[in-house]
């Protein structure tokens, strides 16, 4: 890149991206300190840094505490709504499967008991799971 | 976002708070109107919430976020078709000396807000994103869906028109 081209890509950049060094590219950031030092390179950063301070005398207030607790509000109804995620599902999945073979068991059990009643004796260690809905 | 996944909504309200002065400040200077910009982060945070499920975790919030809310305001352009512009509060000059700097700094941030919504709206996103959000040019760029070098022009001619509507006016 000759003087003049980079002098040019030094203009544009503190034409499009203002005076601050932080704002440019970083690959164009050491034209910023070639030319800052220049009359030339002065006078564009001067021009750039007026728009600039204008602009940063745009201050938007912070949010209102009534709109965090707007959103809250918004999205209770979705979170009653809302399905379980589905590493949460899977568990629930394997859950019901064990209790329902579970119940399964103590029920054929029981019913193996009308005829031996010795195996009655164990069913009352685990007659509370027989119950289970 | 993993406990906001599970439908843990104090989640929420933990990335409500850390999110929302930003999210706000950007939508603002978007569409220039507080009251807008208000309904607008809140529609963005209902989708925060809605897709929490489908969330990726190798992709970055903030930036996914800045393309919600961007999305929100292109919306918003479409269904009003133009840009209000923020009412001075004239009540504000009673005359006290705080009064008259208060009413003088409303009055200047009029005049900035103004002449951010005179801009055509990917100039306007180009400098709320470049100059106040401070992106790097390759976020910005992507966030738009342009080039580097297309963002580039866009400033350009942004901070140009800015310089002629706002340079008269300096104080």
């Amino acid at each position: 890149m000759t003087t003049d081209d980079s002098f040019e890509r030094f203009r544009a950049c503190a034409q499009a991206y203002g005076h601050a060094m932080h704002r440019w590219p970083a690959d164009d950031q050491a034209l910023h300190t070639r030319y800052a030092d220049t009359a030339a390179g002065r006078h564009l950063l001067r021009e750039a840094a007026r728009l600039d301070e204008l602009l940063d005398r745009d201050a938007p207030a912070p949010a209102r505490p009534e709109l965090l607790a707007a959103i809250l509000r918004q999205s209770a109804p979705h979170a009653m709504m809302r399905t379980p995620p589905r590493h949460r599902r899977s568990w629930l999945t394997a859950a019901a499967v064990t209790l329902t073979l579970i119940v399964g068991f103590a029920l054929g059990w029981q019913q193996q008991a009308a005829d031996e009643p010795e195996t009655a004796l164990l069913l009352g260690a685990i007659g509370p799971l027989a119950m289970l809905p | 976002m993993r406990a906001l996944a599970a439908g843990d909504q104090t989640a929420l309200g933990r990335l409500a708070e850390r999110h929302l002065n930003w999210a706000l400040r950007f939508v603002e200077r978007m569409v220039g109107e507080r009251a807008h910009a208000e309904d607008l982060v809140q529609q963005a945070f209902m989708r925060v919430w809605q897709a929490a499920e489908r969330w990726q975790p190798d992709a970055r919030f903030r930036t996914w976020f800045y393309r919600v809310l961007h999305n929100l305001c292109l919306d918003h352009f479409r269904a009003s078709g133009r840009m209000e512009t923020e009412a001075l509060d004239e009540n504000l000059t009673d005359g006290t000396p705080n009064a008259e700097a208060h009413w003088l700094r409303a009055e200047q941030q009029a005049d900035i807000r103004e002449a951010l919504q005179a801009l055509a709206p990917r100039q306007r996103a180009a400098v709320v994103l470049r100059y106040y959000e401070e992106l790097s040019q390759a976020e910005a760029a992507a966030l738009l869906g342009i080039s580097e070098s297309a963002l580039e022009s866009l400033l350009t001619r942004a901070r140009s028109r800015l310089r002629q509507r706002l340079l008269p006016t300096l104080h």
